[in-house]
């Protein structure tokens, strides 16, 4: 072979293994991980002022206290809840003013007061019933905490 | 204004039964306020809500910031029943 071919054939032979030499192109990076969903933060329930939640009436509750069926209407030989639903925690005094409506004048049913120490969401229920039955008429619930009314409910006994 | 003596055309609430509870993490005192009316006496209201008018001390104790002599208690007067 002469020299020229032999230079020929391994410059040929360099270019070819040069070629086979080149790295390929990188894998894609992997997709990005989704951006964090902003997420509201829970309501404290727990580290905040006592405030009252919901209040309702009904002629049964359950262990939890809660209201098995809130109703406005009750019979003569019910016995009549309030259960109030507070938030927050602390010392606080609850108390249901119940009163009776006839026209323009009202007689108080009862006033029961509880002092509690609250740590959080809490169920409250004040109860009445009436030996004999109750009158029918009008009637409603106010809710005080700290002395501040929260909340007034109205009920008919039929 | 609430009218805790029932005028005469208004029904008579004396006799209705109270209670309350709750889950709260401590109940530190659970009562019923009540207005005494001329005639009244510790022991004739202890009889009246507890059915006892022994437990009479139990509603001095309740009131003592405000009841200093258990036998000298007034018309009108607002006091709290233990329950």
């Amino acid at each position: 072979m002469k020299l020229t071919s032999m230079l020929s054939l391994v410059a040929a032979t360099s270019i070819a293994l040069a070629a086979c030499g080149k790295k390929e192109a990188p894998p894609p990076p992997p997709p990005a991980p989704p951006a964090p969903v902003a997420v509201a933060p829970a309501p404290d329930l727990v580290n905040v002022p006592v405030s009252v939640k919901q209040v309702v009436l009904a002629n049964q509750i359950g262990a939890d206290k809660k209201a098995a069926a809130p109703m406005t209407s009750f019979a003569r030989a019910d016995t009549i809840y309030a259960v109030v639903e507070t938030i927050g925690s602390g010392d606080a005094n609850v108390k249901a003013l119940w009163t009776y409506h006839k026209g323009d004048k009202t007689a108080q049913v009862n006033e029961t007061v509880q002092e509690l120490k609250l740590a959080g969401p809490t169920t409250s229920e004040f109860h009445i019933s009436k030996p004999g039955g109750w009158p029918v008429g009008d009637y409603q619930v106010e809710i005080f905490v700290g002395g501040a009314s929260v909340s007034v409910q109205k009920f008919a006994v039929k | 204004m609430v009218n805790s003596n029932s005028g005469d055309d208004m029904p008579d609430f004396s006799n209705v039964v109270s209670g309350a509870s709750s889950t709260a993490a401590k109940s530190e005192a659970t009562f019923k306020m009540y207005t005494i009316v001329s005639g009244d006496s510790l022991s004739k209201i202890a009889k009246r809500e507890y059915g006892n008018a022994n437990d009479w001390p139990r509603i001095f104790e309740a009131n003592k910031d405000q009841i200093k002599d258990a036998n000298k208690i007034f018309p009108g007067q607002k006091i709290r029943i233990p329950l």
